[in-house]
């Protein structure tokens, strides 16, 4: 039986950076894969997906350049070659993981994993022994009663991915939540009619509500139906094709719905079945998680949980972090995960966010501050001909600590990591309007709405 | 690959152990459960037995050395495998292998962070149901929150205070609206370094201890010894004591005619049933009937939760001296006990002491001490409280002494009383009442008969 220092079960964004952190500290590290290496974020998650958003984005920027004299010529999009440069993408990133295991010293098995004891792990007829256990297995798309997944008429996250399939003329996205919204501006900008229902009374819930309206108008602008306090409660099919029935939050019948294809987005669930979870002490919650502590332990000895596994926020950067940590914490260090996180949606225009929300401020029960800029009054979202959305930084009102910001608009995912750094920094709103942001960029939005707590934004009218 | 052994949880509440002697040498075969190495803990000994059947390989901690539960203090190759296989060696097929690395299997095991084994579950841990993982948590301060959700700190003070282990929440901010940085970190740090937390109830600080310098021409005439062992543990005991209570002490006497002559029409009854009968059991019954009146003597502080803990239970420490050091082990639940019971039980524990094989859980859990310095002689003597235990009773010779009664002299046998007590958590009058009311028993032994539960 081989014996190593630490296993990796999973080598999805947690794993891989458990296994390379771990080996980075000297420890000889097995990493055991069933799928692709890589798992669902890399092969048929948050990277291919990029990679549409990319076309969408060149198909819209190609569509408004009419406006400043430059008409392309539309022709049909090869749907083929699409597929291709997605899936070289892919390869290239899967590819690299590879590499780094073995310019580390990754030992990579593949098979399904199961444990045996908290020591002890089994692929097949083989068994490795190791000190410690990372457990890092991810997630998958729930499926709905109603509508189970066949990937060609109903499909989830992974098939939508398969745009070689071809662009459906009409979409129903159920679920709005960053996987739901992020389709349905891919699929809209390949030409689909999108409709997206979303059971709770707005899009992405629990995120700062100001900015989700502006989101959600930008969405609408670009003609993605969004039917928000509404539920898809079937689907039948016909010639013209599927009939859905649509329903109010409490369940009552609205209007019927025809489209070509649906996404069912409605969340994700812990994969651990045949893992041996049971067998080796470790119970899950209420809804299916593995409980770790800051140091990513589980009540086991020598077993470790990380990502999706281990509970919401579902976000690969998360994973990543926490991978690292329980690297550490298996190698002698004193880390922890105690970190903001983060999140953003690859809509267009992006949504993103860090820190806390207005509402969750207040209900902490803190006096807050808000400062706002659009960025219609932003220089280069103007050449960018992107203005939609703004970026909104919210302050205690006592202190001016800063507890979070929240942007909508262009390039919003690569302007939250200042802010992220700030809220990590304990920075005060001061802090943001003081730091001196060149000109012309998407972030001296950030800077101004910082300045805007003060009435001391130059580009608006400050009312 | 070897085995680690690792120091176990011995008995409740106790973090370390001292490595007093090792019973077999590197290289020695070893059966399971055959003693390994000798640790002391709280006064007491014990010998460790073997987890595993094998080689002892290689010790990792030396004798003298005090280390942490959960330590490993030894590895142990499995029988034929005779020491550090290199796991690269038993690689099998199937596995993309990876660079090699260059470790031998010996040198990764040294290498225990996670200090929890299973498999080493402690073959004493009588009451081991108290997870490993919670002494490991509690010692680890967790990230606090304040009214922003969490401390105002940069992660990198985050950092450097969860290596230097200091709680972050702790730490006072110099920066804007309190924000905790790197040298506030580390200002902390050295300043809880110098005043140790303990210490923070006495607001001036202790001094150091004294240095000894061997006077000038007197080098060849000292004899030195390492402090190890019992005499270390009673040294830091006595230490202890004396620095954190207030010892304060009241006399009294004890006519202990009666007491005498009850004892002598029961000794030939408690020798029938095979024990011999002290004096000793009637103080302990006498002693918790009055403790159950004055509670403060059965009180400790605990100073971690600022809060005075009031014991409903009787667990007397008893004062032993051996040839080792003096040792209190502990007769428990004395309430519940019968005379005769207890006899039985302090006889055994006397001898159990010197015999030095007392157990961890035999010197545990005391509520209040009694000392007997009556058999050796001295007219009367100042005890030192058994911490945290509130209070301790010194119990002297009966003599024959003159003693007015009804305006007569008389002869009567007398015992003189020395109660130490610390005066933070009992009053003077509390103290001299509870006296009494030892003596009121005990100078009518009938009452137990009328008032014992």
């Amino acid at each position: 039986m081989d014996a190593y220092d630490l296993i990796v079960i999973g080598t999805g964004p947690g794993g891989y950076h458990a296994a390379i952190r771990a080996a980075q500290l000297g420890l000889k590290v097995l990493a055991i894969e069933k799928g692709e290496v890589g798992g669902v974020c890399l092969n048929v998650g948050c990277i291919p997906t990029k990679a549409l958003l990319h076309v969408a984005h060149v198909l819209e920027a190609g569509a408004k350049a009419a406006e400043f004299g430059l008409v392309l010529e539309k022709k049909a999009l090869d749907l083929e070659k699409l597929a291709g440069w997605r899936d070289r993408v892919v390869k290239k990133l899967t590819g690299g993981v590879e590499f780094l295991f073995k310019g580390n010293g990754v030992a990579l098995k593949r098979g399904e994993a199961r444990l045996l004891s908290p020591r002890e792990v089994a692929v097949g007829d083989e068994r490795f022994r190791a000190r410690h256990v990372v457990l890092a297995t991810g997630s998958r798309p729930v499926e709905l009663p109603a509508f189970p997944f066949d990937e060609a008429r109903v499909v989830s996250s992974t098939g939508a991915l398969r745009v070689e399939a071809g662009i459906p003329k009409r979409l129903l996205v159920v679920g709005g939540g960053a996987i739901g919204l992020e389709f349905a501006s891919i699929y809209r900008a390949l030409g689909a009619e999108v409709t997206v229902v979303e059971l709770m009374d707005r899009i992405l819930p629990g995120a700062d509500r100001e900015a989700v309206t502006q989101l959600a108008r930008a969405l609408k602008k670009r003609g993605i139906a969004l039917k928000t306090g509404t539920q898809a409660q079937g689907f039948e099919e016909k010639e013209d094709g599927l009939h859905v029935t649509l329903a109010d939050a409490e369940g009552k019948e609205t209007e019927a719905l025809v489209v070509d294809r649906i996404l069912v987005a409605v969340g994700r669930r812990p994969n651990h079945e045949g893992l041996g979870l049971e067998a080796v002490g470790v119970r899950t919650d209420a809804r299916g998680f593995v409980p770790v502590d800051e140091r990513m332990r589980t009540q086991v000895p020598g077993l470790y949980a990380i990502g999706d596994l281990v509970g919401p926020p579902l976000l690969a950067h998360k994973a990543m972090k926490q991978g690292v940590v329980a690297a550490e914490v298996a190698a002698g260090k004193k880390s922890a995960f105690d970190q903001q996180i983060p999140s953003v949606v690859y809509t267009h225009p992006e949504f993103a966010s860090v820190g806390l929300s207005e509402e969750a401020a207040k209900a902490r029960g803190l006096e807050v501050r808000v400062g706002r800029f659009p960025f219609t009054a932003n220089g280069r979202a103007l050449t960018l001909q992107e203005t939609a959305g703004l970026v909104k930084v919210i302050t205690e009102a006592e202190s001016g600590v800063l507890l979070g910001v929240h942007a909508v608009g262009p390039g919003a995912s690569e302007l939250i990591p200042e802010a992220a750094l700030a809220l990590e920094m304990g920075a005060l709103g001061a802090d943001l309007e003081l730091t001196v942001h060149p000109h012309p960029t998407l972030s001296e939005s950030l800077m101004e709405a910082a300045a805007n707590l003060e009435k001391a934004a130059i580009h608006i009218l400050n009312k | 690959m070897p085995k680690e052994v690792l120091l176990p949880e011995l008995a409740e509440s106790i973090v370390e152990g001292e490595i007093l002697k090792w019973l077999v040498e590197e290289g020695d075969p070893i059966k399971k459960d055959q003693p390994i190495v000798e640790v002391m803990t709280d006064k007491v000994t014990v010998e460790l037995p073997s987890p595993y059947e094998g080689v002892l390989v290689k010790k990792l901690v030396q004798e003298g050395d005090v280390v942490p539960i959960h330590t490993p203090i030894a590895l142990i190759a499995e029988p034929g495998e005779e020491g550090a296989v290199p796991a690269a060696a038993v690689a099998t097929a199937g596995v993309e292998e990876a660079a090699p690395v260059a470790e031998s299997g010996e040198e990764r095991v040294l290498f225990k962070p996670d200090a929890t084994e299973p498999e080493v579950k402690s073959p004493f841990a009588v009451a081991a149901e108290a997870p490993p993982r919670a002494a490991v948590a509690a010692t680890e301060p967790k990230a606090g929150t304040n009214r922003f959700g969490r401390v105002l700190a940069v992660p990198a003070a985050r950092k450097l205070a969860r290596e230097l282990g200091v709680a972050i929440e702790e730490v006072p901010g110099s920066g804007p609206a309190g924000r905790v940085r790197v040298e506030d970190v580390r200002r902390y740090a050295e300043e809880r370094a110098r005043t140790p937390a303990a210490l923070a109830v006495a607001p001036g600080g202790f001094p150091p201890p004294y240095p000894y310098r061997t006077p000038a021409g007197y080098q060849g005439l000292e004899e030195r010894k390492p402090l190890r062992g019992l005499r270390r543990v009673i040294a830091q005991g006595l230490w202890q004591s004396h620095l954190y209570t207030v010892r304060t002490l009241n006399v009294d006497e004890l006519d202990a005619t009666e007491l005498v002559r009850l004892r002598e029409v029961l000794k030939p009854e408690a020798e029938a049933a095979g024990t011999k009968l002290s004096y000793l059991p009637f103080i302990f019954k006498a002693v918790v009937q009055a403790l159950k009146k004055f509670p403060q003597l059965n009180a400790s502080f605990d100073w971690e939760r600022e809060e005075i803990v009031y014991k409903k239970y009787y667990n007397l420490g008893m004062a032993v001296a051996t040839d080792q050091g003096l040792v209190v082990p502990v007769v428990k639940d004395v309430d519940k006990k019968t005379v005769l019971e207890l006899a039985a039980e302090v006889r055994a524990l006397a001898e159990k002491a010197r015999a030095g094989k007392l157990a961890p859980e035999d010197v545990a859990g005391s509520t209040f001490s009694i000392t007997n310095i009556g058999s050796i002689g001295a007219v009367f003597s100042f005890p030192i409280i058994n911490v945290p235990d509130a209070a301790i009773l010194g119990v002297h010779s009966i003599q024959d002494r003159p003693v007015v009664r009804d305006g007569q002299i008389a002869i009567r046998k007398m015992m003189y009383l020395s109660l130490s007590f610390d005066h933070r958590l009992v009053d003077g009058a509390e103290a001299a009442m509870f006296l009494k009311e030892v003596i009121r028993i005990l100078e009518a032994p009938g009452r137990l008969l009328l008032e014992m539960r």
